[in-house]
């Protein structure tokens, strides 16, 4: 038995040697046995392999010689260890440290220690992996993580160009797959159609269309997504804030593969602003136009005015001579005297066209609008034909301080033009006077049921020049007349009319309270 | 009776304002232009000059001016109908270079007669 269990126990222990060094052999990774002097006592064939010695060579030798750093340092630390801890040390947390090959050839290791009680006193199993494989995956991995945090860098970059060009230009854009159903939309977008990119859940745009432009919409967004190119097409959108915005949509399709259903890409402009300023420079335009005009007239005016005073100093001078000549009570001087009044009127006349033209100043003192009116009124009586109709309102207006002979020319020339749109027919032309605005303007306004004029007519009515008339019957230069006064006198006209209704001019004018005192009887300072 | 020098290039403005001088006796000279007025200011030494701004050769401004440079007391009156340029603004720089009444043309007869009567009589 005793045998037995001798023999049992010397077989056992060449079993466990024999099962150690197949252990050791079978290990997927080199395998140095170290003792406490730092000596390499055993190791095995792939060891042997990675380092490039053979087995005796190493045997004996100093572990330095195939680790020159670090494992040396670490017996010794590790010396001080428990062999508790030491086994708690779990595969893959092992120390790197490089190894050296026989040619000199350094590569990365990962070693991994556990404590081997012996007879020879505590050894250290070191099993040895060359990671150079593993290194150059995770130096290509950490590449490829960095190149893309500088992709995600520059995506995020981009993203906020596109935006910032977005902002700039009032644009968005959109992505229709027509495959899935997915809609996305560019930050901008939400901007534009008034929505929160947070809460607003990206849809076709179609449900922002106004109702009056939606069917053209729906048509041209049909088209589009059966592939047929359609052209950038404006439309108005409803904000949910109730905001109205003009905007231009362009599209371009992907189509799927194999004629399946594609993609539908769309860039939205909000043109709003700039129509909003495209029309303003259309309205300086017009100004300008217009202001061309009266400078030419201007010009032309002055000429004319010089020769014609000239030729009115013989009419009223020489006839005045003649007519003195003439016995105080014989029809030749009553004649006479009626050409000089016509001269006279013709004097006139010319320092009115000259007051349009802005080439003579103007006399403006304190008047009463409301018998400039009447008198004007009932001078017209005679001259206009007696199927017109006047009505007159006047309700009390404070004093108004301008040029009552330009004044009155306004009245004549509106109420004559309200004639005129009457014709032959019967009519009405009413003017009215009031205060409004709290007193601080006076209104003046002329009405007639005459023949109206068309929106062409409406834009041009007072441009110097222009008229409907007939070559002859009408220089253009009333209402452009008008304009002028109203203007010099810091007032508004503006005009409204219906084809086949009539026409209506509103002229307020300021009272200059502000700037004309009146003294304590009320009557205005000398201007 | 005195002289008076009426220079204007119209030939119709001359007469009538010829006429309506000679009408309160005075005697009048005409010139249509500015160097033949100075002719005749020259020769004639009128005692009062009425003088139209707008001429062709030597215009009233000019006239003035040279009227002025040797004799400061014979009146001038400047006239013109304007139109051109603002009125005022010519008749005011003739004023300014020495025309002793300005007038804006078409004018009423008593309205002439009258400046160069208190003129004369000044």
């Amino acid at each position: 038995m005793k045998t037995n269990s001798r023999t049992n126990s010397q077989w056992n222990l060449k079993v466990h040697r024999a099962f150690g060094a197949a252990v050791l052999e079978a290990a997927p990774d080199a395998m140095v046995v170290v003792n406490q002097g730092g000596e390499i006592v055993l190791l095995n064939a792939l060891a042997e392999k990675q380092f490039g010695y053979g087995r005796d060579e190493l045997i004996g030798q100093k572990v330095t010689t195939i680790i020159p750093e670090g494992f040396a340092e670490r017996l010794l630390s590790d010396g001080l260890r428990s062999a508790a801890d030491a086994l708690d040390q779990k595969i893959g947390t092992g120390i790197e440290l490089n190894g050296r090959r026989r040619d000199g050839g350094e590569f990365p290791i990962e070693i991994m220690l556990s404590p081997l009680e012996s007879a020879e006193g505590t050894l250290v199993t070191a099993a040895i992996r060359d990671i150079t494989t593993r290194k150059i995956l995770e130096e290509a991995l950490a590449a490829e993580a960095k190149q893309l945090r500088v992709s995600e860098a520059r995506l995020r970059e981009n993203r906020r160009h596109l935006t910032q060009a977005q902002e700039l230009s009032e644009s968005g854009s959109f992505e229709h797959d027509l495959r899935t159903g997915q809609v996305t939309w560019s930050d901008n977008l939400y901007t534009i159609f008034g929505v929160d990119n947070e809460s607003f859940a990206a849809s076709g745009i179609g449900e922002f269309i106004h109702p009056a432009d939606a069917a053209r919409f729906a048509a041209s967004y049909r088209r589009q997504a059966a592939g047929i190119a359609t052209t950038a097409t404006e439309f108005r959108i409803v904000r949910p804030d109730e905001g109205c915005r003009t905007i231009i949509v362009e599209y371009a399709f992907r189509p799927g593969d194999y004629g399946a259903a594609g993609i539908v890409l769309g860039t939205v402009r909000d043109v709003t602003n700039a129509k909003a300023a495209e029309q303003r420079v259309r309205g300086l335009e017009t100004q300008l136009h217009h202001s061309q005009k009266l400078e030419a007239l201007g010009t032309l005016a002055g000429g004319i005015a010089h020769d014609l005073n000239n030729a009115l100093v013989p009419t009223i001078v020489m006839t005045d001579i003649v007519m003195d000549s003439q016995a105080a009570d014989s029809p030749e001087r009553a004649r006479l005297a009626l050409a000089i009044a016509g001269a006279r009127r013709a004097k006139e006349l010319v320092r009115r066209i000259l007051t349009f033209a802005r080439k003579e100043t103007t006399e403006k003192n304190w008047f009463d609008l409301a018998s400039l009116v009447t008198e004007a009124m009932t001078m017209l009586r005679a001259s206009l034909p007696a199927t017109i109709e006047q009505v007159v309102l006047l309700e009390p207006i404070p004093a108004v301080f301008g040029d009552s002979g330009q004044l009155y020319q306004v009245i004549v020339n509106l109420v004559t033009n309200a004639a005129q749109a009457i014709d032959d027919e019967s009519g009405k032309i009413a003017v009215r006077l009031r205060s409004v605005s709290d007193g601080s303007q006076i209104e003046l306004t002329v009405a007639d049921t005459g023949s109206g004029m068309d929106e062409t007519t409406l834009e041009r009515v007072f441009d110097p020049f222009f008229t409907t008339r007939p070559v002859n019957e009408g220089t253009g230069l009333g209402l452009s007349i008008v304009h002028g006064i109203v203007v010099a006198h810091g007032g508004t006209i503006a005009v409204t009319s219906q084809l086949g209704r009539g026409s209506k001019f509103n002229i307020t004018l300021p009272v200059a309270g502000g700037c004309q005192e009146r003294d304590a009887a009320g009557v205005p300072a000398a201007a | 009776m005195a002289h008076i020098l009426v220079i204007d290039d119209d030939i119709a403005v001359r007469r009538t304002v010829q006429l309506a001088l000679e009408q309160e006796k005075y005697e009048v000279i005409c010139a249509s232009d500015g160097d033949e007025g100075l002719r005749a200011y020259a020769k004639k030494a009128p005692r009062l000059v009425i003088v139209d701004i707008f001429m062709p050769n030597k215009d009233g401004i000019e006239t003035i001016m040279k009227i002025r440079a040797s004799d400061a007391t014979t009146p001038i009156i400047a006239m013109s109908g304007g139109g051109h340029i603002v009125y005022d603004n010519f008749l005011d720089m003739a004023r300014s270079l020495g025309a002793s009444e300005v007038i804006c043309k078409p004018f009423e007869r008593e309205d002439l007669t009258a400046v160069v009567s208190r003129l004369l009589t000044a």
